[in-house]
């Protein structure tokens, strides 16, 4: 298959490769200049990073006291730990509620694999915010679950599940269990069946079968499925502000508060641009798997 | 095909289901309510969806939500199905790495990192070129951004399965390029380009973090009220009746406890009445300073007498006419709980309810 090498292809790789560039790519090295710059009583409220003086030179005045604000203040280090630790437990029950499931739908029937997709499916098409609302409607102090407990009498007093960190990890778990499923559901039906055969024909029990043969099959679906729930619960902004305490104090809500709160825009850039560093690692292992996945 | 299942395996699979469905149902159960309450069934009514019609500030935020949604994902259809193109037909070019890349970051880039990011160009680029204004068009193109990305893998999947050789043969037999993209693998790939753009149109829809940092004052989107009202109860800015906000009610009749807690919670200031009366009229120098730069602080209690200076007339007849008809009830009436973090108002304006958790 010969390539198409002609100047017009370029009309087609152009506009989306600029606007991606333009508003995607750019907006971080303005993050990171402004992240340089210091508070200022204007509009907008920072500091030029870059400017020129009066005889035409260009004046570079970069302030490094946001990073090291970042550093003296303890609440940045906590709110990150914090996030790391309930992004990587939320990943683990995922994992452990979503392997189960995605290897059900891949075994059922043709047609009953796509109504149990449709059903996975189906909750990405209402709101995400009225779901983490609907969440607090069962799990608050006389909401849904308490009132069934106590007329039960299976307990005397409602469980305190709001505002802790059961509630953030419970949010979590229940927005983002359908981006596990998926990328989960999508390797194991690949799977090749011969080998599963092959193994049991040699005379593996299923369990053996199960963790020598399927398990290591399905790593790229398991790591696809951990990432797409790993990074985005680390910068999870609205469970931890609905669903959670003062206790719980992730990095998106740091940012969020940061900025609408103190409209400090320079620290609120260095948090973000510090933030992305520390999340570098794990997209790029998204990437490089999601890559090798698209061109296999 | 094996369809035997194991009752752990069958189990894991209804649980991870009710999990999902759960709430949703309740919610839905629960807006049939007739109660206000959440924890009360007061039997079936439909109440409230007419009270939803009548909420202006909803029904211009689902508006605003929703031209920002077909204008952003009828766009990112348009890259998206290029980019796809380029990355599954021209197997070489500068620059298509960096493609790749930009097309599968937004996926998992947080949200708070895009929209902070995206916030600071607009601004930038509004100082060097004075556009664009913060609204609906610095929404639009932030949500074309990340829509673009979903685009992108959909049709890209999509085009990589269909059958080259169809087109190759168009080509054959005398067909240019372009006509036979057009007439042989457009109509295969139709169908992902429709799944694609509503997918983009249910994300941008549902989007409130990115939106909530690139828009101006005055563009709220649907979700950025429906967050507000669920952080907050009531927002403080809402004006149910003559365009009046808590504030205008307030005032008059000098509830300072009312009017703190609502200035504290960012209550407008300046907002406007139906018949054009701001709540606070600009005592000559720095009157309380703009309560929303400064949520947390406490308005300063000498300046006071400036939130009881000058009543809009409309309002001094009304006290008047109350007078008349020995209304006791005073306009807003506020109760703390023991604790300090309930306050409930009643009004004449309807029942308003606070409730804090912070």
């Amino acid at each position: 298959m010969k390539p198409i090498e002609r100047p017009g292809r370029w009309l087609i790789i152009l506009p989306p490769l600029l606007f991606l560039l333009i508003f995607f790519l750019i907006p971080f090295a303005f993050a990171f200049k402004i992240s340089f710059a210091d508070t200022a009583a204007r509009v907008p409220p920072f500091t030029d990073v870059l400017s020129s003086t009066p005889d035409h030179h260009l004046r570079l005045s970069l302030s490094l006291a946001n990073y090291q604000y970042l550093f003296t203040d303890d609440v940045y280090g906590v709110a990150y730990l914090y996030s790391l630790k309930t992004a990587f437990f939320s990943t683990l029950i995922c994992l452990g509620l979503g392997y189960p499931m995605a290897y059900a739908i891949a075994r059922a029937s043709k047609s009953t694999q796509n109504v149990l997709l449709l059903i996975i499916i189906l909750p990405f098409w209402t709101s995400f915010l009225l779901r983490v609302y609907a969440l607090e409607g069962i799990i608050r102090d006389n909401g849904i679950l308490n009132t069934v407990l106590l007329h039960l009498g299976l307990i005397h007093e409602p469980l305190r599940i709001m505002r802790t960190s059961l509630a953030v990890y419970l949010g979590i778990i229940y927005s983002y269990l359908p981006f596990m499923v998926l990328p989960l559901f999508a390797t194991l039906e690949k799977l090749d069946r011969s080998l599963l055969e092959a193994a049991s024909d040699l005379g593996s029990p299923p369990w053996r079968v199960f963790l020598d043969v399927t398990v290591p099959l399905s790593i790229p679906g398991v790591i696809a499925g951990s990432m797409l729930v790993f990074i985005p619960a680390v910068g999870e902004f609205v469970i931890p502000s609905l669903l959670g305490g003062p206790n719980n104090l992730m990095i998106g809500r740091v940012l969020w508060d940061e900025f609408f709160g103190n409209h400090d825009w320079p620290v609120a850039s260095a948090v973000a641009i510090a933030f992305l560093l520390l999340l570098a690692g794990p997209i790029a292992v998204y990437q490089y798997y999601n890559v090798k996945q698209l061109e296999a | 095909m094996e369809n035997r299942y194991s009752p752990t395996l069958l189990t894991v699979l209804c649980l991870g289901i009710a999990v999902l469905y759960l709430p949703i149902m309740v919610l839905i159960a629960f807006s049939f309510n007739a109660s206000p309450l959440v924890n009360v069934w007061g039997g079936f009514s439909t109440a409230w969806y007419f009270q939803l019609l009548h909420n202006r500030q909803l029904l211009q935020a689902a508006l605003l939500s929703l031209e920002v949604a077909v204008t952003a994902s009828t766009a990112a259809v348009v890259l998206g199905t290029l980019a796809a193109i380029a990355l599954v037909r021209f197997a070489r070019f500068p620059g298509r790495l960096l493609l790749t890349g930009m097309v599968n970051a937004p996926l998992v880039m947080p949200e708070i990192i895009t929209g902070i990011t995206q916030l600071l160009l607009f601004v930038s680029m509004m100082q060097m070129f004075s556009w664009p204004h913060r609204g609906f068009t610095t929404i639009v193109l932030s949500h074309v951004a990340f829509c673009t990305a979903y685009v992108t893998i959909t049709v890209q999947s999509r085009l990589q399965s269909a059958d080259r050789s169809l087109e190759e043969a168009a080509m054959d037999l005398g067909s240019g390029p372009v006509r036979a993209f057009l007439e042989i693998t457009l109509p295969i790939i139709t169908p992902a380009i429709l799944s694609s753009w509503l997918l983009s149109f249910t994300l941008s829809l549902d989007d409130l973090v990115i939106s909530s940092f690139v828009s101006g004052p005055g563009a709220s989107t649907l979700p950025m009220v429906i967050y507000s009202k669920v952080k907050l109860g009531v927002s403080p800015d809402v004006a149910p009746y003559l365009g009046r906000t808590g504030l205008h009610w307030a005032i008059p009749y000098g509830h300072l406890e009312v009017i703190r807690l609502l200035l504290e919670r960012g209550a407008p200031v300046d907002h406007r009445t139906d018949d054009h009366a701001a709540a606070l009229v600009p005592p000559p120098a720095h009157p309380l300073g703009d309560p929303r730069r400064h949520p947390r602080g406490l308005p300063d209690p000498r300046r006071r007498h400036h939130l009881l200076a000058t009543p809009h007339p409309l309002i001094i007849l009304l006290g008047l006419l109350r007078a008349i008809m020995r209304v006791e009830r005073p306009l807003f009436d506020c109760a703390w709980d023991p604790s300090g973090h309930f306050l409930a108002a009643t009004g004449e304006a309807g029942l308003y309810l606070f409730s804090f958790n912070s």
